[in-house]
């Protein structure tokens, strides 16, 4: 039946709808229902930010005192709840629109949030390191919260070129390699700050700056208690390098399947859109990081230095651009947000 | 480069003629060339992202002003990724790719075969005796149960893999963006794109061949192509369907589709397929063009009416300002809605044809109630009244005013009131006329595009990404083995593919090579 999403009554010829036990409907419950989901999704999301917040400060509470449990625990329990909460939101926010959750930005960036949690929980469970996991609910937390407050959750129709097969894989694939991206991100910050730490303690940095770097690393301790110790630094920063092999091909899936999509919509698979291009850059950028990987020259300070540019055009692609877009007044096919 | 070389002793050797082709392949077969192509490719992408790229001269001269353009134009940033010097900087890592993968591929193919020696790490195994077979052979057995193909067996040593070759798939997925590249190429030396507007039962014949392709344009000639051979399509619609869906009581555009019979040129005879649907996200492919439904032209026509008597008629396009000598001011009309309406929770039904209208009094009328009579009049004229009203309104004001009028800036014009919507059921009245639409009129705009490339880029493409997940998801496991006399020997162990589980598998196959499992 067109025009009726999944989950809503079924049509009839004649004007009102039916159920699914055959008895006649109101079009307006239905309408009421929605608005009562949309209301119940939005509780659901502000409870999920305060989970974000939980475990945020939980992280910050554990560098202090990492001996206990609780904060460690605690900080986990905040972002499997808000993982957990943002699943239902998810599911209800399908329901509602018989499509896939991500066509503004709204959505967009509740399942960036989503995508970035689960992914970093796995990681976290298979080494047992929770450094990144400071970064994590500050980056998911802080999207969950623009959503929240900077972007309307109204539920449009899909324009016509956004009803393709390809929207689903297009946008999914792309922000499951985003949030891939995210961790590999906070996974090199929290590498680059253990080093920055055990340097300051040998007091391996110049004198002029050792003070202040010392204040901006004060909540981040040296301790074996987060997970990362001299003798495992080498293979925790590897996990930067899989995270981003792990991530890279569906970039590039990610690409490729949007400029299959323009080539089915718009006629031409490549048009130069500043969000295009930046998604090259970003692809680049990330190439770039992988190549700096094969030779032992390369693999420190360089690819660590790349791998926070690759990030910086990561998050040009996904929000910046938009907002340049915007502000310049570039015109762009890619501003349905 | 002197197009020598030193040899093991140190003398220099002179590599005769292929001296410089070995150079440039060896230039072009650098990692840190392909760090460098692809910083600066970034970073003119960049460039690229920041200025608007592509658009008339007129529209940049009214944004930036003369003087900007002139300067952005001259230095190739309003078309930069379609000048000479993008396309040689993708050609260079073309060959770089090309180069890379060659060079490394023919490095690395026999890199994991067994030396004489095992390496410091490999690790100490025992070969569990089994009566009547050599530890080789005892070794060739287990990996063969296992699913690996023996490699390389020769003495003592033994190499296997099982899963994909990791080198070859590099290989594969690095040609790939070669040959992507080559297709992206294509596409800008090669395609050419226009558009057709189709009204019912009025044929429309689209030439297959263009001279108006990139590689004209970069070398600056431009074919004549009157007498090329070619297959015309020819395209009559005979259906254009309209998709709307209503929201918060806004109109959303669901679809668009064009029912056409195409007839295609061929050497024997015509072919014509009959209703042909192209819709959004759904073009269709004849001979070298595909056409793709992209935009639609509406017409309506406007009645005014007094005290039952139609009095005025004008032929209105959608978006397109429109006058009335009965009323005056300037008419702007938004999209035609006709077509099927859908609702979410209701049944699909037929829109009323109708089009929002906004209005704008005469400048006259706005700025200066007491108009002369001149000005009145021009009020309810064409476009050239209107100018005469302006110049009428302009004088006034410096009469009243003195000199001072002509420090001020010119007064802004009067605001679009919204009127209502023009429906060809209900009657809008306004300023004691009668206003109706009548027949509603789509035309289809279809635009069409011939892109050689295209085929190239979607065989590499899936190449790239087959190549690309193999190497990154799929196990590949490779194991050197070295034994002795004694049965006692070392095993090195290799894994790619982050999906494996190298540790599980190659204590499996310690174990089994000692005798323990099967």
């Amino acid at each position: 039946m067109r025009g009726a999403g999944p989950g809503s009554a079924l049509l009839r010829p004649g004007k009102q709808p039916l159920s699914h036990t055959g008895a006649l409907v109101d079009p307006q419950v239905l309408i009421d229902r929605d608005i009562a989901r949309l209301a119940l999704e939005r509780t659901l999301l502000w409870v999920a930010l305060w989970a974000y917040v939980v475990a945020f400060a939980c992280y910050l509470l554990h560098f202090a005192a990492p001996r206990l449990k609780a904060f460690r625990n605690g900080a986990t329990a905040g972002l499997v709840a808000a993982a957990a909460l943002q699943t239902i939101v998810i599911i209800l926010r399908t329901i509602s629109k018989g499509a896939s959750p991500f066509q503004s930005l709204y959505e967009s960036l509740a399942w960036f949030a989503w995508m970035t949690v689960v992914a970093y929980l796995v990681i976290e469970w298979r080494r047992q390191v929770r450094l990144p996991g400071f970064f994590v609910s500050l980056i998911a937390g802080g999207a969950v919260l623009y959503a929240l407050l900077g972007q309307s959750p109204e539920i449009k129709p899909l324009f016509p070129a956004l009803q393709s097969v390809w929207f689903f894989w297009h946008v999914a694939i792309a922000f499951a390699s985003y949030a891939i991206f995210v961790v590999a991100f906070s996974v090199e910050l929290a590498y680059l700050i253990q080093i920055l730490l055990w340097k300051l303690e040998a007091r391996e940095v110049p004198a002029f700056f050792w003070w202040p770097l010392r204040i901006l690393v004060a909540p981040f301790r040296v301790t074996a208690e987060y997970g990362i110790t001299r003798e495992n630094i080498a293979r925790f920063h590897r996990s930067v390098h899989q995270l981003v092999l792990f991530g890279f091909p569906m970039l590039a899936f990610g690409i490729m399947s949007g400029a299959a999509w323009a080539n089915e919509a718009w006629g031409v698979y490549w048009q130069w859109d500043p969000k295009e291009t930046w998604s090259l850059i970003t692809w680049f950028a990330f190439a770039l990081y992988l190549h700096t990987r094969v030779r032992p020259r390369w693999r420190g300070a360089p690819s660590s230095l790349i791998m926070i540019i690759a990030f910086a055009c990561m998050v040009t692609t996904f929000i910046g651009i938009s907002w340049l877009a915007k502000l310049l007044g570039i015109p762009s096919l890619h501003l349905y947000g | 480069m002197t197009g020598q070389r030193m040899t093991e002793d140190g003398h220099k050797h002179h590599a005769g003629w292929t001296a410089p082709f070995r150079w440039i392949a060896g230039e072009l077969s650098r990692l840190r060339l392909t760090v460098w192509l692809l910083i600066v490719m970034g970073v003119t992408m960049i460039v690229g992202s920041i200025f608007p790229q592509g658009y008339d001269a007129d529209t940049y001269i009214s944004s930036w002003g003369e003087a900007r353009y002139a300067l952005l134009s001259k230095l190739g940033f309003l078309n930069l990724f379609h000048t000479k010097y993008f396309l040689i900087l993708g050609s260079i890592l073309l060959l770089n790719l090309v180069f890379c993968s060659l060079v490394r591929w023919s490095a690395r193919r026999g890199a994991g075969l067994a030396g004489e020696r095992p390496p410091a790490h490999a690790r100490e195994i025992v070969i569990g005796a089994r009566e009547g077979t050599s530890p080789i052979g005892i070794a060739r057995d287990v990996l063969t149960a296992r699913g690996y193909k023996i490699l390389s067996a020769t003495g003592n040593v033994i190499t296997a893999r099982r899963g994909p070759w990791p080198e070859g798939v590099s290989l594969l997925y690095h040609l790939a963006i070669a040959v992507a590249i080559l297709g992206f190429i294509l596409s800008a030396l090669y395609s050419f794109e226009g558009d057709v507007t189709l009204y019912p039962a009025e044929p429309v014949t689209v030439r297959t061949v263009s001279a108006a392709t990139g590689a004209n344009r970069i070398l600056g000639a431009f074919a004549d192509t009157s007498d090329w051979a070619e297959r015309n399509v020819t395209l009559t619609m005979s259906e254009f369907i309209t998709e709307w869906e209503l929201h918060q009581e806004k109109y959303y555009p669901k679809d668009w589709i064009t029912v056409a019979d195409v007839t295609h040129e061929t050497p024997r005879e015509d072919v014509t397929y009959r209703d042909r649907r192209i819709e959004v996200n759904r073009p269709f492919r004849i001979g070298a063009l595909t056409f793709y439904q992209m935009a639609y032209e509406q017409e309506f026509d406007v009645v005014v009416s007094a005290e039952g008597v139609e009095i005025e008629r004008v032929r209105g396009n959608a978006y397109e300002p429109f006058t009335l000598e009965s009323i005056g001011g300037t008419f702007f009309p938004g999209t035609l809605r006709v077509g099927t309406l859908f609702e979410k929770y209701h049944e699909p039904r037929p829109v009323v044809p109708h089009v929002a209208l906004k209005w704008q009094p005469p400048a006259a009328e706005a700025d200066a109630p007491d108009t002369t009579d001149a000005a009145a009049e021009a009020a309810h004229g064409d476009g050239a009244a209107e100018e005469d009203a302006e110049h009428v309104v302009a004088a006034d004001t410096a009469d009243t005013t003195g000199g001072a009028a002509e420090a001020e800036p010119p007064a802004p014009p009067p605001e679009k009131i919204e009127i209502g919507d023009l429906s060809a059921g209900e009657p809008l009245e306004f300023e004691g006329h009668t206003l109706t639409l009548e027949n509603p009129y789509e035309g289809s705009v279809l635009t069409y595009r011939h892109d050689p490339g295209v085929t190239t880029l979607y065989i590499a493409i899936v190449a790239f990404l087959i190549g690309l997940a193999l190497r990154t998801y799929w196990p590949s496991y490779r194991v050197n083995i070295w034994i002795d006399e004694s049965a006692r020997g070392r095993l090195a162990f290799r894994a790619t593919g982050m999906l494996g589980d190298p540790e599980a598998k190659e204590q499996e196959l310690v174990r089994a090579l000692s005798g323990e499992s099967d």
